[in-house]
Parts: structure tokens; sequence; C-alpha cells
């Protein structure tokens, strides 16, 4: 559904040229939940960003389901994006207008017909969770509640593809878990192939079919979650691994101590 | 008493005019201005930083001419505008005109301060240049734009008591006339406290709505 060819992308950093990508391949299937993971600064977000053209890649191809998105002319790539919807790890909602037009947004700047954005609206709210807060305005929803109308607003014009940008990062354990099952929920009931990257590992653990680990502008280590994470090769990789079993042990401890 | 009424209220009635009519003129010209700055800027959509910077100095000249001047020099721009270079309508030219580089950093800075994630989340949903600018940026920075206009229009309140110099009439034009040259205090009074009035009434009006549909 997605390949990735040889892409790179550099930027100026303080007039040096910095390499964020450093010739990346990979390939991501329909209906696949694939992580991307990564200390800060392995390019993860950047490669994430070049999915839906907010970062525009220096070299290399990117062909979605049989076209090269980088070719795509303005137009082309407007409506392109219609089908990729991204969330952010800070929601990036619309502040100064309710649930409903957050999630009437991108129907809106599609065109529709009033009725049916009305009833999509209210299709959306119901499947993340938020019928009873449609004239809520973001800043009285909890970071759970904002991601969810994020999700909402991003599932509205049907996408084939979900990007998720440290979606979970800005939120607390259980309401990771919650957001987490949504994009789970999302994936089996609708098929929708989610490309997320993350710092955090219980994510992946939790949700993620495949994975792919970045070093450097690199991807070092991929393929399906339980192989991978069997047989870690990547510094990387053993790293979050092992602090991710020192959390366990804590979590441990303080649940015996309580 | 009846003096006063009648020599202050039709006074009133000219500010009132060059007020409304320079304000609506002045957001005409300038805003779209404030816009093509943000979208022009290097981190805006159009990244077209040499445009930008001309557009921004031409600005920054406008604003620094002292409004005297500016009446004098639009002086022919009035007689083709509105064919004469006295009178309350001819004062809203040279008022608009030196309101609408003002008004233009005014839309810029209140649209530099829309949270960058929002604009990107919109780009990333596939909305197009003027779908971000009407339905993210303008209104995301409404309350921001709203006080901006509060502050032009106090400005405009202060430049049209000056157009008095070209028989533009209104409040500032009676206080030199009657006030200041046929020493009738009482009238200097009467229309200090109205021009405080008018301004004090505005700038409260403004914050009232700016806080009102602040939702942030």
């Amino acid at each position: 559904m997605i390949e990735i060819k040889n892409l790179k992308k550099s930027y100026l950093v303080n007039g040096k040229n910095s390499e964020a990508l450093k010739g990346i391949n990979l390939k991501i299937e329909k209906g696949q939940v694939f992580g991307i993971i990564g200390k800060s600064g392995a390019g993860k977000s950047t490669l994430l960003r070049c999915l839906n053209l907010l970062e525009i890649p220096d070299e290399g191809q990117i062909i979605v389901e049989g076209e090269d998105i980088t070719k795509f002319n303005k137009r082309e790539l407007r409506e392109y994006r219609k089908n990729v919807s991204m969330i952010f790890q800070h929601f990036n909602l619309l502040s100064n207008s309710n649930v409903y037009k957050n999630v009437a947004f991108p129907l809106e700047i599609a065109g529709y017909k009033r009725e049916y954005i009305d009833k999509r609206v209210k299709e959306l709210l119901e499947i993340v969770g938020l019928e009873d807060k449609e004239r809520e305005y973001p800043s009285n929803l909890s970071g759970g509640q904002k991601q969810r109308v994020a999700i909402a607003r991003a599932l509205a014009n049907n996408p084939k593809i979900l990007l998720c940008d440290e979606a979970t990062s800005a939120l607390d354990p259980l309401t990771t878990k919650q957001i987490l099952d949504l994009l789970l929920h999302l994936n089996n009931k609708f098929g929708l192939t989610i490309v997320l990257i993350t710092h955090e590992m219980d994510v992946v653990e939790r949700i993620c079919s495949h994975v792919a680990v970045m070093e450097n502008g690199l991807i070092v280590e991929v393929g399906k979650k339980d192989e991978v994470f069997n047989s870690p090769k990547s510094k990387t990789l053993k790293q979050f691994l092992r602090s991710q079993n020192e959390g366990v042990i804590y979590l441990d401890l303080k649940e015996k101590a309580m | 008493m009846s003096e006063i009424v009648e020599l202050v209220v039709p006074s009133f009635l000219d500010t009132l005019y060059m007020v409304v009519f320079s304000t609506f003129f002045s957001i005409i010209l300038g805003a779209p201005l404030g816009v093509f700055l943000v979208l022009t800027d290097e981190e805006g959509l159009l990244k077209m930083p040499k445009i930008n910077s001309v557009i921004g100095t031409i600005i920054n000249i406008t604003r620094s001419i002292p409004f005297i001047i500016l009446i004098i020099v639009l002086f022919p721009l009035s007689r083709v505008i509105v064919g004469t270079t006295i009178g309350k309508e001819a004062a809203v030219v040279p008022l608009s005109i030196a309101a609408a580089p003002f008004v233009a950093r005014v839309v810029e800075s209140a649209l530099k301060e829309v949270n960058k994630g929002v604009v990107e989340a919109a780009v990333s949903l596939g909305a197009s240049i003027p779908q971000i600018v009407l339905k993210v940026l303008i209104k995301e920075a409404l309350p921001g734009l709203i006080l901006g206009i509060t502050l032009t229009i106090v400005n405009i309140i202060g430049y049209s008591a000056m157009a008095g110099v070209i028989g533009g009439g209104g409040i500032g034009d009676l206080a030199v006339r009657y006030g200041y040259q046929r020493f009738r205090t009482d009238i200097l009074i009467v229309t200090v406290i109205i021009l405080v009035l008018i301004v004090e009434i505005t700038q409260r009006t403004g914050n009232y709505l700016a806080k009102k549909i602040d939702r942030r």
C-alpha cells in the first residue's frame, strides 16, 4: 500500500547541512498497524511527515496505491491528503470552534452539503464516544477527549491511512490505553492502515502489528513486531526493551508497596 | 447651552462619519496586506521573502510619514476619488490610507499568534490556502483581530481630530476653531469630554467583544 524508496531529506541547521533521512526503504501493507520507533532526532517524525508531504523529501519516491505522491501537483496533493489523515501529539484543534465545528471542518472544506455534514459528524462523534460533547469547546475537554475529537476529525473523509505523530505522548497511561484501544478498534472495524511514531514502547507493544526501528536517519530493523522484539539487533531497540523491563519491575514494586 | 449643542452635534456626526468610513476602507486596504504578509513570511504557507520584505518596507515608510504631511501629499488623490480636497468626504481618503498600513501590521501580528500546529492540521486535512485563511487563521485570531481593529478606530479618532486642517470638520476641528482660536473654553472642555467618551466606549466595546468570543 505504501512503498518508500531511497527517501532522503536534509535540513539546513545553522548553515550546516543535517541529514534527517539518509535513504529510507520501507513497505507498509494495507491493514497494518505500523509502528516506527527511535530516539528523538532519529528522523521518525520527518519520515512520518513525508508521508503526507508536510515535509518535502529531497530524493526518493513514496508510492501510495501505485502513485508516486512526490510527483503530485497542488490539487492532487490536496485530494491525496483527504485520504491520508494525521493526528498530533498536541491535538491541534481549532480553539475557537466547538467539537462539532472541529469535526465538520474537513467536510466543509471538501464541499459537502450541510445535511450530509450533520449526519457524518454525529456518526463520527458516536464512533469516538463524544456524542454529548458536540457544543463544548476544546478548552473544556480533557486531553483524551481532545484526541478523540482529533481522531473524529481525521476520520471524517474516510481516509485509508491514519498517521499518528506521537499521538499519545501527551496523555496519561490510562487515557493512552483508551486512545490505543480506539485506534485498534478503527483498524479492526474499518481496515484502517495506521502508521504511528512513538518513543513509548507500551504503545508499540499494545497495538502494532509491525515495527521499524530508526537510528540516525536510517531504518535498522523492520518486521513483524513479535519477531523483531524477540530478537532485537539494534542498540536502540535493546535499550528500549531494557528500559521497558525496568519500567515493569518498577511498576511491580509500586503495586507491591500498595 | 443651545449654542453648544448646535455646534457639537453636527461636529460629532462629522467625526462619526470620518471614523466609520475610514475604519471600513482602512480594513479593506490593510487586512489583505496583513494576510499577505503572514502568508509570504519565511515560515508562511507561500514563502516569498523578497516580496514580503518589499511590502514590509513600503508599510514602514507609509507609517513613518506624519499624518499632516500625508494629508497634503494625498490632496490630488482625494480630488480624484471624491472630487474635492476639503470636507469630511475628502478627509476619509488620507485617513484610510494612513490607517491601512497600521491595520496591515495589526492583522499580521494577530494572525501570527495562531498556533502553527492548527494550521498544519488544516494543511494535512487537504485545506487550500484561501480555506486556511478564512476558516483557520481569521477564525482563530478573531479576538486579537477585534482588539487590533479597536486600536485602529482609536487611532483614527485621534487622526480625525487633525483632519480639521483641511476643513474636514469633526470634533477636533470644533475644538481648534472655537475652543482655541475664539477662546471658548466651555466648548473646548465639551469637545475633549466627547472625544474621551468616544475613545472609552470604543475601547470597552472592543475589549468586551474580544473577551466574549475568545474560547481559548
